[in-house]
């Protein structure tokens, strides 16, 4: 063997060993296992979310279906079962569901309703009845001041749903008296404590002692992101994960006591500003959300015990190669942070994002769920799923 | 990517040799590839409703323009868009509609985002206008005055 060969079998030997490395370092595997398709009525409202949610003996995807105006669980697996269906037309009494509702399902007999702009939250059973209704007030304290009040609306949405535990609502209440178009009102507003907690028998009104993170709060940076990201787990945690900033929150639900966990992607470190001139400015925006780096949510998962951070990664070239086209957000590739309950980082798993979707993942016994956007077709209201098992 | 050069190359001679703005260039191009059309002589408004923006704008301005059906020629008006679906019917049925399949019109490098209105004659972009959040009348405030010859 020549100098030449030997050096090619050298090389070829030090990439086989880095490999080998890298493949024995992943502590967690997605292992693709099958896909599942499910297609909703044309009047569904996915802004009002598509969630799971399981009994001991049945899984199910849920969604608003405006045409019968009822929330509907459809069994995931076991196709036997029919389709629950549970009827808002006496929730639609009180507030129209029609003008945008969430809901989170604590039982099949216990269905929170959350009325959008109207602080009103109503209790429901399987027969759609209403057990109770709770309208709160449209003010609410400064956290650090009795004596002054704002104006908020309690908010909740797919990556921030409304939560409950311990006859307590946790809930996002966002400051709705002032405009967020310049520093001032900014300030202001990252100021404030995002969460609050409401006890559904005093109607008594805290704030989770969980301000913004520290980058957040300088009136000299803006995200453009207004809204924390949360999970809940069993043990009455909620996990707070902001979009621009790698530290998750832990609130104790019990003990009011906040941890923080450093958990951060491989893929980004650093933040970039969005000038608060360019605020309104679609085009700006839709440059600064592609080339940005974002944390899109946290996950738990009851199966397998762990947590999973969406890490949306930054496209260095907004334009493409070919002068007419640019990259859109659906080019943006992504990937899950694993953590373990201990929340310790334990793993990330980059996917690819011309085939899978981040927008919709759901835990089940079978695996993950995860969009699948070649088994996704808009036109008949088919949302596709690939199933990963893992194994760690 | 090589094989895309010479493709650049033929662009930015096209560009030159016509004095042809790079948005024509482009808009061109697309409409070329995508519909096997080229923007016309006569005066033309294309809206494009991309899937990006500001839902409750582009639900906003999509209302306003089919509330305002009557005031408008449509014969000149072709809406271009990927997501048909948010788009009112009576809009759809009233003009001429571009039904991209593929979704290309929201890669295109044109400075379209929310609800986007682009102005061609003479074979040529005019220019590209796109509301923003607090703008919602001003499409149709903008198609009136430049139909009115106001807008230069």
């Amino acid at each position: 063997m020549d100098k030449k060969n030997l050096l090619l079998v050298g090389f070829i030997t030090i990439i086989c060993f880095c490999s080998c490395k890298n493949a024995a370092n992943k502590k967690v595997k997605f292992i693709e296992s099958q896909n599942v398709e499910i297609t909703f009525p044309a009047t569904i409202v996915e802004h009002y979310g598509i969630q799971n949610f399981s009994t001991h003996h049945v899984e199910y995807i849920t969604y608003v279906d405006t045409f019968d105006i009822s929330l509907n669980l459809r069994p995931l697996f076991d196709s036997l079962e029919d389709v629950i269906k549970i009827s808002l037309k006496e929730a639609n009494l009180i507030h129209k569901v029609q003008n945008g509702i969430s809901y989170n399902i604590q039982s099949l007999d216990s269905i929170f309703i959350l009325y959008e702009n109207t602080n009103t939250i109503s209790l429901i059973s399987s027969e759609g009845l209403v057990i109770n209704t709770w309208q709160f007030s449209q003010f609410i304290n400064k956290h650090n001041d009795n004596e002054s009040s704002y104006e908020y609306t309690l908010v909740s949405m797919v990556r921030n749903p409304l939560k409950f535990y311990n006859n307590t609502f946790f809930i996002n209440a966002v400051r709705n008296d002032i405009i967020l178009n310049n520093e001032e009102n900014l300030r202001k507003y990252f100021e404030t404590y995002p969460e609050i907690a409401i006890n559904i028998n005093s109607y008594k009104i805290n704030h989770i002692m969980l301000p913004w993170p520290n980058n957040y709060q300088n009136s000299k940076e803006f995200f453009r992101d207004y809204w924390p990201q949360t999970c809940t787990n069993k043990k009455g945690k909620i996990i707070y994960s902001f979009a621009k900033n790698h530290t998750l929150f832990v609130y104790d639900c019990s003990t009011k006591k906040i941890e923080k966990h450093k958990t951060e992607s491989s893929y980004f470190d650093n933040f970039n500003t969005y000038p608060v001139d360019k605020i309104g400015n679609m085009s700006y925006l839709k440059k600064y959300m592609v080339q940005e780096s974002t944390y899109k949510g946290v996950i738990y998962d009851d199966y397998n015990k762990l947590y999973y951070r969406i890490a949306w990664h930054p496209v260095h070239e907004y334009e493409n190669e070919d002068g007419i086209t640019v990259n859109e957000l659906d080019d943006k590739k992504w990937s899950i942070i694993v953590i373990n309950e201990n929340f310790e980082q334990i793993d990330e798993i980059e996917f690819n994002q011309e085939i899978y979707n981040y927008y919709y993942i759901f835990p089940t016994s079978k695996g993950l769920m995860i969009q699948n956007k070649r088994k996704t077709t808009t036109e008949t209201r088919t949302i596709g799923f690939t199933l990963f098992q893992l194994q760690h | 990517m090589p094989a895309l050069k010479p493709y650049i190359l033929i662009l930015i001679f096209l560009a030159c040799t016509s004095k042809k703005s790079t948005e024509t260039v482009i808009f061109n191009t697309y409409l070329e590839k995508t519909f096997h059309q080229k923007i016309p002589s006569k005066t033309q408004y294309y809206l494009i409703v991309p899937k990006f923006g500001c839902s409750g704008c582009i639900y906003k301005s999509l209302l306003l323009l089919n509330d305002s059906l009557n005031k408008i020629d449509l014969k000149k008006f072709t809406i271009i868009s990927s997501i048909p679906e948010i788009i009112p019917k009576n809009l759809i049925d009233n003009t001429s509609f571009l039904y991209d399949k593929q979704g290309v019109i929201d890669k295109i490098n044109l400075n379209i985002s929310n609800v986007t209105f682009i102005v061609t004659s003479n074979e040529n972009v005019e220019y590209i206008y796109n509301s923003e959040l607090e703008h919602e009348n001003i499409l149709l405030k903008m198609y009136k005055n430049h139909a009115l010859g106001k807008v230069e």
